[in-house]
């Protein structure tokens, strides 16, 4: 049986190993961009992004294809990675106060980043630093490439709160890498 | 809704300026992989995850499927094949119940294994954990470092190492234990839930009462002298490997190289006057092993040179 994007999924129904394995490794970049994306690299966001994949052949027999299986893939990613930063800022209010940044102090600032024209790594950082709201919504849109239809659909909100909150995240990232323009 | 075409690139999506720079630099940074061993690692786990399924449903769901064409052939179908897998079930059942389960994860690595009862440990390069079919209790033997997640259950889930217990019923913590180390201890290091540290060595009922109860955020040492709240210690530092990180706490030389060697799966020799200095180095980031060396080796006045397959370690002359 195929899904709404032509997905075959017999084989991953049935439970066969080489079905699974192909169907991982094909949607391996879809899950890391964002995971990634969302809580940077490092055996936690692996964890992640397996429990993304564990979730779909779990719940696969009721998948009934209504969205395509990237978006059900991406959906998942978001909102465990979202979970995951909520962990995170939990763990440090309980341990250093009140949480604005959820990332340690001495992680590099973008700015500084920036001014060695380091950007890509820069606007990772940056991103990590916006509010997961704003972060899921640059890393669907900025990072992964998806319209704004598409972005809306994985996060589950209107197109028009998409493009608010996108706008509001640029701004806060030009901030954030102010100087870069005059390094690059 | 499909998201093959057309996407939009950041050329085309009408962003300008320093709009367009981030998004392109976004893209470029974008990671499209896990690393080399997701896909066999996610894998594994989902098998492991539908044997322990499979194994709480029992067998008599199976169907033969034979072809039936008399009594007798129906007698003959079914109870040869009956005795047999019966037999076969009892010699399994009998012998799983004593098979004990080994992960070895080796050096550069970290794996995720899935217990029987659903609960996970991540471990780092070089662990090894164990454990026989859980019945009474969930018991683990964990040589090296993991992270727990432990399902919530009455009955109670134990992690030994080689001188201490942890016992919990469900939450998340992080165990590290290398007993080969020239430090050798049991650090504890509790994020979500509550635990009980007890010394190993002690009998039960007076490891219960000297026993330390952890609550989240806090940390605790069993050493050979008894138990011990790290009260100034930072639970960011005991996770930190779990975001790429790492935390090398007031420990020997020879101990942090011993942890640089699982991490990074090379070869790290000292002069052996060296092998006791006390060395600190926290990261809670990824770095190069030889960015480490350069600020351990900064740290404590000493210098690096390479050796086949990896580094050595010696005074600064």
């Amino acid at each position: 049986m195929s899904d709404a994007s032509g997905e075959n999924l017999d084989g991953v129904r049935s439970g066969d190993p080489d079905a699974w394995r192909a169907f991982v490794a094909r949607y391996e970049d879809v899950v890391a961009a964002t995971v990634i994306g969302m809580i940077g690299r490092g055996p936690e966001a692996e964890d992640i992004g397996q429990e993304v994949f564990i979730r779909f052949f779990r719940n696969v027999h009721s998948f009934r294809g209504d969205a395509s299986v990237s978006t059900y893939l991406t959906r998942s990613a978001i909102n465990l990675s979202l979970n995951a930063i909520k962990r995170r800022q939990r763990m440090r209010r309980w341990f250093s106060g009140p949480v604005e940044d959820v990332h340690p102090a001495s992680e590099p600032d973008p700015s500084a980043l920036a001014e060695q024209a380091d950007l890509s790594k820069a606007v990772s950082f940056a991103i990590r630093k916006l509010k997961p709201d704003y972060r899921a919504v640059v890393v669907l849109r900025l990072v992964r490439g998806l319209s704004t239809a598409h972005t809306a659909a994985a996060l589950g909100i209107p197109a028009g709160t998409v493009m608010s909150r996108l706008s509001r995240a640029q701004e806060t990232l030009r901030k954030h890498l102010g100087g870069v323009a005059d390094h690059v | 809704m499909s998201e093959q075409t057309p996407q939009p690139t950041p050329e085309n999506s009408g962003l300008t300026g320093l709009d367009l720079l981030i998004a392109r630099a976004a893209r470029e940074g974008a990671a499209d992989s896990f690393g080399p061993y997701f896909v066999e690692r996610t894998v594994e786990r989902m098998s492991a995850a539908r044997s322990a399924a499979r194994g709480a449903r029992g067998s008599a769901a199976r169907v033969w499927r034979g072809s039936w064409s008399s009594p007798q052939a129906v007698l003959r179908g079914l109870l040869r094949p009956a005795i047999a897998l019966a037999a076969i079930a009892l010699l399994l059942t009998v012998g799983d119940r004593f098979r004990t389960r080994t992960v070895d994860v080796p050096p550069g690595a970290t794996q995720l294994v899935t217990l029987p009862d659903g609960s996970e440990a991540t471990l780092t390069g070089g662990s090894s954990i164990a454990w026989r079919p859980f019945s009474d209790v969930r018991a683990v033997d964990l040589e090296g470092e993991a992270f727990f997640a432990v399902v919530s259950d009455s009955i109670p889930f134990e992690v030994s190492t080689f001188n201490a217990r942890v016992v919990v019923t469900g939450t998340r913590f992080n165990v590290r234990a290398w007993p080969g180390a020239l430090q050798a201890e049991t650090w504890v290091a509790l994020e979500e839930g509550g635990v009980r540290l007890e010394q190993l060595d002690a009998p039960r009922q007076a490891a219960r009462s000297s026993a330390l109860t952890l609550t989240p955020g806090q940390s605790a040492v069993a050493r050979n002298s008894g138990l011990e709240l790290a009260a100034a210690r930072r639970i960011e530092d005991d996770l930190a490997w779990r975001s790429g990180g790492l935390a090398l706490l007031d420990i020997p030389l020879a101990d942090a190289l011993d942890a640089l060697e699982r991490r990074f799966d090379v070869t790290l020799t000292a002069d052996a006057a060296l092998r006791h200095r006390p060395t600190s180095f926290v990261t809670p980031h990824a770095m190069d092993l030889e960015e480490i060396l350069d600020a351990i080796c900064f740290a404590l006045d000493l210098q690096y040179r390479p050796i086949l397959g990896g580094f050595h370690i010696e005074s600064n002359q």
